[in-house]
């Protein structure tokens, strides 16, 4: 019985994929669990594996690098030799995701909220033309029309916004410079759909606090004289998420996401932990990270940064995360408010450790290392008192040498 | 009836040409160069030359799926003829017509027309005309004993005698429509009597003698012009090859074929006009070269010339 | 068509008041084009059954027997084939014929000569010939007055589908007499059908000679929310409802067809780009009836102006009911066309 190759769901909201490269050709025999093809997903570039032993057989007409292909469409198939498998019809161009649709006589319900970034979009057609002429990504916009339907009013208004805020910015241009057009990855520019859809739809504010890092870096340059047997670099970002992910068992509100107007909670604490590579800004995520060693951490971290070189991350690898950390200390930013990452509620952005004039006790002024963190929350799952009192409990025990105590012990 | 010399010479030059043409265009039609098929006229010349011959040159006929001999009759050219069986721009139709649909409207004709029996209403319609303008044009449509069947042809007889239009209907009974003998679909043996339904004369003649025919045409057509209506004119003939070209005649005998081939109306006119009419055999060896080369030419002619030009394809639809 | 009263010669004014003119019904003006355009060419004659003296089924040739004879005005057996048959000859002989076949439920006994013979002879020919001749024939019904199934129907499907030949069904007196002059002046075969229902209705016709060019729609009616395609006495329906429906703020643009075939797809095209809501009305069946055709235009031309679906509003495919309990749905009213509007414009 042949065994269907199909690209798998990889993430979260993953409704499709790019097909890199095959890594098998036709005809030629895999085992199971073998790579047999480059697929580059929302986030990342993932392997798919081969579902099975065999040969692999009847690729599918259209299914060519550069092909754009539906989760679980199915692109070829794992057979015995000899064995017949059925000829599929050519995958259809799904490239133009604007493109026009057929008029569809009878209106279906359908319910558009804006927490998939890929939701099928339901425009008559001279909306989309007037989309098309205003350059509008319908994807971005929300309908407002009967059962969600996008109006020319919606467009337009989205349009206008759009050209308010790069008026802004060329407010000050007299003359026309010479441009130079930018290719953006696919990662970025679905980074870019995120962020606008979480900001469009979560109602985000922010906390900041400083903290005493004293303690703190006592605590890592201990360790760092410590060999271990693999001889990881302990840092701030493994330490913090560490403390983070006791801290969000702790508060575990902050460890949940919004969905059809209730709070969905998590049982585990999977730390995204954001990363720069050369595609754009990557999150993979550690699982389970409350249950593991500082040095666990840090060997996973470690190997996420080795994978964003070549941006050869497994499906696993970026799924699942329910809260993130992003450290933008060693590029000497200070403090910055970082955006909820859907479906996430909550993110904390570091900034650089700096010495610091402090007012201590009795009156007097001393130098400390002096670390910003902010948390920016959807106000929908968490309000001000909460994410205050999370961000106040992180900062507690940064700075309390129990904290390290017990952290020395695993 | 005297008839002169040159007309006895131009209805033995039409019949030859006729007789040529089908068999060029039949041997075309083997060659698996003409698209479709031809219905030879062969075995018939002396119905459609006789009639044809009795007519003027703006006196109309209307023909059937087996008109290549009636548009030769009535003067036809025999170049442009082929050139249409070839569907090429210098034939009659410029190629939109086909052997089904010949016409060579300025000698007169209206046409082959393929539906049976759907010729004979235009007939009488030019017919109406002729007597509205008051002009003494004679209509004349061709049928076969197949055609006399259809609801056609009874209207037509009928509409043509209650007005008294100036029409000599001519069926051509050649006793087979397709495989279908003719005393299996009609009760009566003389197809003229059917005349008398329509309060009309109905004459019946020997479809293999040219004269006979043309005697009994030229006094139809006179009656037609005084204004004294329409005439039935049956010619008894038969059709020596099939229904079309190479057509499997599975359902007469070949000894019945050959029976009626001993009738052949050429080589009996041509005894005629030598024993008769004091034509020498060298004058009629000469008329059958000189058409034979004739038809050679209009072979050429037709495979010279160039088709149809594709964007022309919409012309002639709408006036 | 609805036994409501509220149908009037006032939705429809296609005649100012300043002209001068009569007001006459569809009847009398297709009697006035025949009379006018056989005084102006002798080639004019009329063939069909019961023409003559009698007037025709409908009465529409009455008095012409007496002004024109029966040399002109001929009265024939009943042979359909053949009256449009000797009239193609006739045609192909210099004359200018019209032929009346007296419903059009009957023309089936003539589709040789119309649609295999007429409608091909020039082209087959390779243009030797031209074939200028109309055939009159009456269609239609409406609820309460049909005489059912086989004398009632809309079949200018049938004619419309054929290469060669043109189709006009016109809706109202001035119409009416300017679309069958140029039927009449028209060098081909066309086929012109009157809605029977509607020979009683009256409107103003000019007194001054005057010809409505084939081949074009009518806006009957400009508008800027809502277009409606209509033809034959479907027109009336879409009036009225455009009327009911200005006195709720909708504006409704209706065009008239007018000519069936060759259809004026730019009239319709534009409308429907401008408007983005479009409405089809039609007597003849639904299934392969002349909406299908004028949808896929609307696609064509204006599809990304449309703010909603095409919608249409058509006779039942069902053979014609004679009982009155069973003709609901047969007839498209002026309640369907308000409902259908009501649809596109939400």
């Amino acid at each position: 019985m042949p065994v269907e190759v199909y690209v798998h769901k990889m993430t979260d909201h993953m409704k499709s994929a790019r097909i890199i490269k095959w890594l098998v050709k036709e005809g030629e025999r895999v085992e199971e669990h073998q790579g047999i093809m480059e697929v580059e997903t929302d986030k990342a570039v993932a392997e798919l594996e081969s579902p099975a032993s065999g040969i692999l057989k009847g690729i599918r007409s259209g299914a060519v690098e550069g092909a754009q292909v539906s989760v679980g469409e199915t692109l070829a198939f794992i057979a015995e030799p000899g064995e017949e498998v059925p000829i599929l019809p050519p995958l259809t161009d799904k490239s133009a995701q604007t493109g026009a649709e057929a008029v569809v006589p009878e209106a279906k319900a359908h319910a558009v909220l804006a927490e998939e970034p890929e939701r099928r979009v339901r425009a008559p057609p001279a909306v989309r033309r007037i989309a098309r002429e205003l350059k509008v990504d319908l994807n971005l916009v929300r309908g407002t029309g009967p059962d969600g339907k996008i109006t020319e009013q919606d467009v337009r208004a989205f349009a206008a916004a759009r050209v308010a805020a790069r008026a802004d910015k060329a407010a000050t241009v007299e003359s026309p410079e010479p441009v130079e057009w930018v290719e953006i990855t696919t990662v970025q520019r679905l980074t870019g759909q995120r962020m606008v859809q979480s900001l469009q739809t979560a109602p985000q504010f922010a906390l900041t606090v400083s903290a005493d890092m004293t303690t703190a870096l006592q605590f890592l340059e201990a360790r760092s004289g410590q060999t271990t047997a693999t001889r990881e670099n302990i840092s701030v970002t493994v330490l913090l998420g560490k403390i983070v992910a006791i801290a969000l068992k702790h508060h575990p509100r902050v460890n949940a996401s919004f969905e059809s107007g209730k709070i969905k909670v998590y049982k585990s604490v999977n730390l995204g932990v954001a990363i720069g590579s050369e595609e754009g800004l990557i999150v993979p995520v550690i699982k389970e990270a409350d249950q593991k060693s500082l040095v666990q951490i840090a060997h996973e971290l470690q190997i996420f940064r080795e994978k964003a070189r070549q941006m050869h991350f497994s499906a696993d690898d970026l799924s699942g995360g329910t809260f993130t950390i992003s450290n933008l200390g060693m590029y000497g930013i200070d403090q910055f408010n970082a955006i909820v990452n859907p479906p996430q509620s909550a993110i904390l952005a570091v900034g650089r450790i700096t010495e610091t004039p402090v007012a201590l006790p009795e009156n007097t002024v001393g130098v400390r290392p002096m670390m910003n963190l902010t948390l920016t929350v959807d106000h929908r799952v968490i309000d001000g008192v909460q994410g205050a009192r999370f961000l106040a409990e992180i900062k507690e025990r940064l700075e309390s040498p129990d904290t390290f105590r017990e952290l020395d012990t695993i | 009836m005297q008839v002169q010399r040159e007309i006895l010479l131009e209805m033995y030059r039409r019949m030859i040409r006729i007789r040529e043409f089908e068999l060029a265009a039949m041997d075309l039609f083997k060659r698996g160069q003409v698209k479709g098929t031809v219905h030879p006229y062969i075995g018939q010349e002396a119905s459609g030359v006789g009639v044809c011959m009795a007519l003027r040159r703006d006196d109309l006929i209307a023909g059937t799926h087996r008109s290549h001999g009636h548009n030769i009759a009535k003067g036809a050219d025999s170049k442009r003829m082929m050139a249409e069986i070839l569907g090429k721009e210098t034939g009659y139709c410029k190629g939109r017509g086909g052997s089904m649909h010949i016409a060579a409207f300025e000698t007169g004709s209206l046409g082959a027309l393929a539906v049976v029996g759907s010729g004979i209403p235009l007939a009488v319609g030019a017919a109406l005309a002729f007597k509205m303008r008051k002009e003494d044009r004679v209509a004349v449509p061709f049928t076969g004993d197949g055609g006399s069947n259809t609801g056609n042809w009874h209207e037509c007889l009928n509409m043509a005698s209650i007005w008294d239009l100036p029409v000599v209907f001519v069926l051509e009974n050649n006793l087979w429509a397709v495989s279908t003998r003719l005393d299996s679909v009609v009760k009566v043996k003389d197809l003229s009597i059917r005349a008398q339904s329509y309060g009309i004369p109905g004459v019946r003649v020997d479809g293999f003698d040219v004269l006979a025919v043309y005697k009994a045409a030229i006094e139809a057509v006179a009656r037609a012009r005084r204004g004294e209506g329409p005439t039935l004119l049956v010619t008894e003939s038969y059709r020596f090859e099939g229904h079309y070209a190479y057509e499997p005649e599975v359902y007469r005998t070949r000894a019945e074929v050959e029976e009626y081939r001993k009738l052949d109306p050429i080589p009996r006119f041509r005894r005629y006009l030598i024993d008769n009419c004091k034509v020498g055999v060298n004058e009629v060896s000469a008329i059958e070269t000189e058409v034979k080369q004739e038809i050679v030419e209009a072979v050429r002619f037709a495979k010279a010339s160039p088709p149809p030009d594709p964007s022309t394809a919409m012309d002639y639809i709408y006036a | 068509m609805s036994a409501k009263p509220v149908m009037s010669p006032d939705l429809i004014v296609q005649v100012p008041e300043g002209i001068p003119a009569k007001e006459m019904s569809y009847q009398e003006a297709i009697r006035e084009a025949l009379r006018e355009e056989m005084i102006r060419d002798e080639r004019v004659f009329l063939m069909g059954e019961d023409i003559a003296k009698h007037g025709g089924a409908f009465g529409v040739t009455r008095t012409l027997f007496d002004q024109f004879g029966p040399e002109r005005v001929r009265n024939t057996p009943i042979s359909e084939n053949t009256i449009v048959g000797a009239g193609t000859g006739a045609a192909l002989a210099g004359m200018r014929p019209l032929m009346e076949i007296m419903f059009v439920d009957f023309s089936g006994l003539a589709m040789d000569q119309i649609c295999t013979q007429a409608a091909k002879l020039r082209f087959m020919t390779g243009g030797q010939c031209k074939v200028p001749w109309v055939l009159r024939m009456p269609q239609g019904g409406g609820a309460g007055k049909s005489t059912a199934a086989q004398h009632s129907q809309s079949l200018e499907m049938w004619f419309a589908n054929i290469p060669g030949l043109k189709v006009v069904l016109p809706s109202t007196p001035y119409d009416a007499k300017g679309l069958l002059k140029a039927a009449i002046r028209d060098d081909n075969p066309v086929i012109f059908l009157e809605h029977k229902l509607l020979y009683s209705f009256r409107g103003r016709v000019p007194d001054q000679d005057y010809v409505l060019p084939l081949g074009k729609c009518d806006v009957k009616r400009p508008g800027k929310d809502v277009t409606v395609v209509a033809s034959g006495a479907m027109v009336w329906h879409a009036m009225l409802a455009a009327n009911t429906l200005e006195r709720e703020g909708i504006s409704v643009e209706v065009v008239d067809v007018r000519t069936v075939s060759p259809l004026d797809e730019d009239t319709i095209g534009a409308s429907a780009r401008k408007t983005g809501r479009v409405v089809l009305v039609a007597e003849a069946c639904r299934s392969y009836g002349p909406t299908g055709e004028w949808a896929m235009v609307v696609i064509e031309q204006a599809f990304d102006y449309l703010q909603a679906p095409v919608v249409r509003v058509t006779g039942r495919f069902s053979p014609i009911p004679f009982a009155d309990s069973l003709e609901k749905g047969v007839w498209p009213e002026t309640d369907d066309v308000l409902q259908a509007i009501r649809r596109v414009m939400t």
